[in-house]
Formats: C-alpha cells, sequence, structure tokens
C-alpha cells in the first residue's frame, strides 16, 4: 500500500501548457525592453496585462490545451502584434485520483505580425512554475538613433527636432546621457535643446546614408554612418564625435560641452 | 649441369632428416583422440510442451473490480534452453466522475530461456531469460474538466488499435509438483516501451506491461504448468568424480 502511494505522481501541475518569451536584439542577441500597454489572447476575456509594462520576457502566458492553436495579441501604444502559436495537444489519463493530463508538443509560430523575427527554441511547453524559453522575438537594430553625452550633466526641458513635430521633453532631473533618432530620410539633422535655466543651444550633425541589408529578416536598411558637427550652425561650446557611425545599442556618437 | 647438381645438392641439405639417435625406440603415431565424445544422442531436441497460466491474472480478475485478465503461457526445452511463448488478454476500468477510463487489449511475449540447475534430477529450473513483448489494444477517456482561462471542456478521446511492443529481463523457478503438474513465477524487468498510433490521447497502460509513464516496469507471474512429454528424457550426464 505504501508502495503504491510513493508511485502515485503530484496531481498538481499536471499540463505542459506553458510558453515562455524571450524578447531579444537581433543586433548582439542580448536581452531588449519592451514596452506593452495588453496582452490577450483569443477565445477567452482573460487579460494578461492590462497596465503599460516594460519587459525583457514572458514567463508564461497559457497555451489553450482544449484546442491545437492559440492567437496572441500584444498592445503597444498604438501598435499591435500578433503570434499565431500551433502544437499537438493529447490527452492522457494520469490515475483515478489525478484524473487526466494534457501533453503539449511540437509548438511552433505559424504567423506573426508586428513583430521582426520570431523563433521557436523549445518546441515543448513548460509546465507552470518552471523556467525556459519557447520563443524567442527579435528586434531589428535601429539605424538612426544617436546617442549624446554632456561632458558635464545637464537639466534638460525639452529638445526639438528639425524633421519632427513635437519635441522630446525631460523630467528636471540632471542627466548625461539623450537618444535623439536622426533623421534617415535626410543627411542632416538639426536639434534644439532647452535646458531648465532658459537658455538654449542647437546642434547640427551631418552624416551619410547607406543601404544596407544587416539580417535578412530585417530587409534593407537605412544605416548611418560618417557623422559629422556642423560647427558653424552648433551653438554649444564644444562637441566632439566620438563613434562616427550609429549602433545598437549606441554608443556616444557627440560629446557635448555645455 | 655441374652447377645444377651442385645447387640441388644443396637444396636437398636444407631439409635434413633427424637421425633416431641409438638406443632410442622411434617415436609412436599420435594418441587417439582423448577428448571424451558427447554420448547422449538428440540432446537439443525436445522432450515435451508445458502449458500454463498465471494464476495471480485469474485471482486479480475476481478481487479487483477495474481489472479484468488472463495468461496463457508455453514453452518447450531443447537440451537446457527454452523456447517461451506467452499469449493473454489485459482489460481495465477506472469509472470516475471527472475521467472515465478504459482500454481492453492482447498481447504476446516470445523470448527463450536459459535453465541453471542442469543437474536437477526432476529437471525442476531456475532460469534467465529475454521477452519481446507486443500489445494490441483500444482505450478510451471520458473528459469533463474546465480550465481557469479557457473554460470547460468536455470529450470522449478514443484510440483504436495501438500497438506497442518492450522487452524484458525474466528470472524465476519451474518445479515439478507431481507427475505433469508443474508450478513456477516469473519476474519480469519490463522496459523499452513504444506505442504507435496514438493520435489525440497518449496511452496510460499497456495490456502486458502496464502504465506508460514508468520507463521500466516490474511484472511477476505465480504459474501453473501442465507438461507433455514427447519422449523420454535423455539421461543426465554423470557426476563428476571426486579426487
Amino acid at each position: 500500500m505504501a508502495a503504491a502511494c510513493l508511485e502515485e505522481p503530484e496531481c498538481f501541475s499536471l499540463n505542459n501548457n506553458f510558453v515562455g518569451i524571450a524578447f531579444k536584439k537581433l543586433s548582439n542577441n542580448t536581452r531588449d525592453t519592451v514596452v506593452f500597454t495588453g496582452i490577450t489572447a483569443d477565445g477567452t476575456d482573460f487579460v494578461w496585462l492590462a497596465d503599460t509594462a516594460a519587459m525583457t520576457g514572458i514567463d508564461s502566458l497559457r497555451l489553450n490545451y482544449f484546442k491545437d492553436s492559440t492567437v496572441f495579441h500584444f498592445q503597444s501604444g498604438n501598435v499591435a502584434s500578433e503570434l499565431h502559436l500551433s502544437y499537438l495537444t493529447q490527452a492522457q489519463f494520469v490515475s483515478e485520483d489525478c484524473g487526466q493530463r494534457f501533453v503539449l508538443s511540437n509548438l511552433k509560430v505559424t504567423k506573426s505580425s508586428g513583430f521582426d523575427s520570431v523563433r521557436v527554441v523549445g518546441t515543448v511547453p513548460k509546465k507552470k512554475g518552471t523556467s525556459g524559453t519557447n520563443i524567442e522575438i527579435y528586434r531589428c537594430p535601429l539605424t538612426n538613433l544617436a546617442k549624446f553625452t554632456f561632458v558635464s550633466p545637464v537639466q534638460l526641458k525639452q529638445i526639438t527636432a528639425n524633421y519632427a513635430p513635437g519635441a522630446i521633453t525631460y523630467s528636471e532631473e540632471e542627466r548625461s546621457d539623450v537618444y535623439v533618432p536622426l533623421d534617415s530620410t535626410a543627411q542632416t539633422s538639426t536639434f534644439v535643446f532647452n535646458f531648465l535655466d532658459g537658455s538654449t543651444r542647437t546642434l547640427k550633425v551631418d552624416y551619410t546614408r547607406t543601404g544596407r541589408k544587416l539580417f535578412n529578416a530585417c530587409g534593407w536598411q537605412t544605416v548611418l554612418s560618417g557623422l559629422k558637427v556642423d560647427t558653424v550652425a552648433t551653438t554649444f561650446t564644444e562637441a566632439t564625435v566620438g563613434k562616427t557611425n550609429i549602433q545598437d545599442p549606441p554608443l556616444t556618437n557627440i560629446a557635448i560641452t555645455f | 649441369m655441374i652447377l645444377l647438381t651442385a645447387f640441388a645438392a644443396t637444396a636437398q641439405q636444407t631439409k635434413p632428416v633427424k637421425p633416431v639417435p641409438a638406443g632410442k625406440p622411434a617415436p609412436a603415431k599420435p594418441a587417439a583422440d582423448t577428448v571424451k565424445r558427447d554420448t547422449v544422442k538428440n540432446r537439443y531436441l525436445p522432450t515435451g510442451i508445458r502449458f500454463g497460466t498465471d494464476v495471480l491474472a485469474l485471482v486479480k480478475s475476481n478481487v479487483q473490480d477495474d481489472f479484468q485478465g488472463w495468461e496463457v503461457n508455453a514453452d518447450v526445452d531443447f537440451h537446457r534452453y527454452f523456447l517461451a511463448v506467452d499469449y493473454g488478454s489485459w482489460a481495465r476500468t477506472y469509472p470516475e466522475d471527472s475521467s472515465n477510463y478504459s482500454n481492453d487489449g492482447t498481447y504476446w511475449r516470445v523470448g527463450a530461456d536459459v535453465n541453471f540447475l542442469t543437474k536437477d534430477v526432476e529437471r525442476n529450473m531456475f532460469f534467465l531469460g529475454l521477452r519481446y513483448g507486443h500489445s494490441k489494444f483500444s482505450e478510451s477517456l471520458g473528459v469533463i474538466t474546465a480550465d481557469p482561462i479557457y473554460g470547460p471542456l468536455t470529450r470522449d478521446y478514443v484510440n483504436t488499435d495501438i500497438t506497442a511492443r518492450w522487452y524484458e529481463l525474466t528470472t524465476g523457478l519451474r518445479v515439478k509438483i507431481w507427475q505433469m503438474i508443474w508450478m513456477g513465477y516469473t519476474a519480469r524487468f519490463k522496459f523499452g516501451l513504444k506505442s504507435n498510433g496514438a493520435t489525440d490521447m497518449l496511452p496510460h497502460d499497456v495490456p502486458g506491461y502496464g502504465r506508460t509513464d514508468r520507463e521500466s516496469y516490474w511484472g511477476f507471474n505465480y504459474q501453473i504448468f501442465i507438461r507433455l512429454p514427447f519422449r523420454k528424457m535423455p539421461p543426465l550426464p554423470p557426476a563428476k568424480k571426486k579426487k
């Protein structure tokens, strides 16, 4: 009798109907931080994420093991993404005490939209509470995001670009690094920096645009290189070019002395 | 000609005939074959066939509500080696509120045993053996369950004509009780289970093997046999004389 009890499997977490997702950068295969405002699935009113959250991965998205597929919807502001997953679901009787379990395998991504690249790294979904990644979602490198570094920390109010409406606003705290996108459609970008003390400075950057296929999944991208500071239009005391090309993650392109 | 004659003479000298020393007798011819010949004729011809049944399966069928089964066994001797064949039927039913499981099928095993009691007058056996097992069965599972996110599910799963195979290491005893009546047991270490044909449902219990969630499995039979002799058993080899 004792041996029979010992042989009986535990009845909780019998189903392996959870997938782990990792968000990564294609440029260096490291974790990427993404911001979602909502995550839902077809066939249920349940909402995994109802508020804005930054994350580098999702530990356990629950698959519908009554079917052979589940569609997840990811919302990030106005941008919607979808992930269509298919898998093989097989029921199996476990014991009189536990009833049945559902064994999932052969996980595939049948369709995705809104994501640059998706690949399955683990075809067997996992049980609740276990670690592991089944799906990696990659982001293509940003080829126009420049990094400006102030030699001494400053209190920025906002930065306005000549090519885009609106401005990037900042909190009142001191900062050294700012990340601003350059205009990929032109060979120059001009930024007006408004500081908290009311002063204003201008930075004009010239660069070369080249079309390159960095990754097959990303297609042709406009790569910016040969960054130069237009010293005539720039009103900072000093602006020295560091990295002349744009990298992801960005390295300091221009060191600025206020 | 002189050269040829000289060469022939040299060639003959390379195979000298060993002279027999004076006073010693010439070596005798090699002695006759001194290895004892096996005088037991037709020792590998079968002497009888043993038919039996598993008593435990019959008892389980009468005692347990969820099991119905039987098994018959047969073996034929080839000196100390036995060809063994088993055939059985196995059905389980677990009626439950949330899941209703049942299976039904037949199985067979074939293999060989080696008897290590070669000097026993009654030809009792202590054996080790190997088996290949094969099962063909059907099973059904009725599921009534609910997922906290995806809601309720009510569905009947059915597997028909599933096949499975496995291997066994066996050991046991066969003891002559009275005239043609023999008894014995067989312990089976079952392993290497593979099943084919399952689609929506994974097998839970394979007739002849047992539960599929274990990589290996122990089985036990307590058997009663009737031995039908074909011919007289060959005599045992003479016991070695103590020096």
